[in-house]
């Protein structure tokens, strides 16, 4: 007893309580973080992992060695990252156009209906004042230029920490379940109404600061049609690469097929 | 063990080698070659698939996931008729290599 207290390291402890599909997991997201590396290419990974897995286990070694060993074999993220780049510059180039495409489109939305808030309110602000001198009119304009100033700073706050802080982890859980047929049209046509909501929304604002505008209504409707359709189709673009890039999780692998090791 | 540059280059020969023996999966694929080369060809394990996403870009290999017969999917490569022209003509490379320096290892030094 008073020999066991005095170990540094509790390996054999530890050994039993080791989650070999947890530890999976784990070094799958690390594979993910490299843009060269696709779904289907980690999901090959892992499957070759896991027959190494049990070959390495057969031989002897617990569950936690044979999953050290077998790791290291298989060669570091940043190795395999780089040697993929070199075979598929493809995938790269398919992993930014999957995050400026987000980017644009929150961007757009965003700063579209923050700047629109903004004009509104400041020509909300002045209306129905009378400007007779020409040198009056320094205030409204310098309210306008802060307020579109505010709405562009707030836009860009809001865009990076959509995208930089929660993008990722968002995209890894949306990855999987877009491989369901119905949740992909769920997916679509969330998101496409919530763009169309904003767009309308800034719309709202443009009418309601007495702005309506030199078009005509048919040049309106047109324009406006372009836009759903431009909208939906940057919508499934998304979707697509999210699917093709985070398409599936370890654990729905390891349930599909009993690879549970108890 | 097989230097570095020597392991890159005769990987392409040796995939395709053994899959004329049928089709196999990456893991299978390694296994062969470490038996075959009693241990001396060991590939960053890894590094394996690059080479065989590369091959099937190319065309001389295809591919396809199935499952196998402990239920487990994994990715089979197969041989494609570009591949195994592309075969032939490493056999022929690598036999020019491997013929000169036979002759040129049987002949009994002159000097030194």
């Amino acid at each position: 007893m008073a020999d066991r207290s005095r170990d540094p390291e509790p390996v054999v402890a530890s050994a039993g309580s080791f989650d070999l599909n947890g530890a999976i997991g784990r070094w799958r997201a690390h594979l993910a973080e490299q843009p060269a590396l696709a779904a289907g290419t980690v999901d090959e990974l892992e499957a070759h992992l896991r027959d190494s897995l049990d070959r390495l286990e057969a031989s002897g070694l617990s569950a936690e060695e044979a999953f050290l060993v077998a790791v290291r074999r298989v060669g570091t993220p940043q190795a395999l990252g780089q040697e993929f780049a070199k075979v598929s510059p493809q995938s790269v180039w398919l992993d930014r156009a999957l995050w400026m495409l987000i980017g644009v489109q929150v961007w757009g939305a965003l700063s579209g209906l923050l700047l629109s808030l903004a004009v509104a309110a400041v020509v909300r602000g002045y209306a129905g004042r009378a400007f007779s001198e020409s040198d009056q009119l320094i205030g409204p304009v310098a309210a306008l230029a802060l307020g579109q100033l505010l709405a562009l700073a707030l836009s860009l706050a809001v865009c990076a920490w959509l995208i930089v802080g929660k993008g990722p982890r968002m995209v890894r859980w949306l990855g999987p379940r877009l491989r369901n047929r119905w949740t992909f049209v769920a997916a679509g046509a969330g998101l496409g109404v919530a763009t169309l909501m904003v767009m309308a929304a800034s719309n709202v604002a443009r009418v309601w600061m007495g702005w309506p505008g030199s078009t005509t209504a048919a040049f309106g409707i047109t324009l406006n049609l372009v836009r759903i359709v431009q909208v939906l189709t940057f919508v499934v673009l998304t979707l697509v690469l999210i699917r093709r890039r985070y398409g599936q999780s370890s654990r729905a692998i390891a349930h599909r097929h009993g690879y549970e090791t108890g | 063990m097989l230097s570095k540059e020597l392991t890159a280059a005769s990987t392409v020969p040796l995939v395709l080698s053994v899959l004329t023996e049928g089709e196999a999966y990456g893991y299978a694929l390694i296994q062969r070659v470490r038996e075959l080369s009693g241990g001396r060809i060991a590939w960053t394990e890894g590094m394996l698939y690059p080479v065989l996403h590369w091959m099937e870009h190319e065309r001389l290999i295809e591919s396809e996931w199935r499952q196998g017969e402990t239920g487990r999917r994994r990715r089979y490569y197969r041989l494609r008729r570009e591949g195994r022209a592309a075969l032939r003509e490493e056999k022929r490379q690598w036999q020019i290599v491997h013929e000169t320096l036979n002759q040129l290892w049987r002949q009994p030094a002159r000097s030194t």
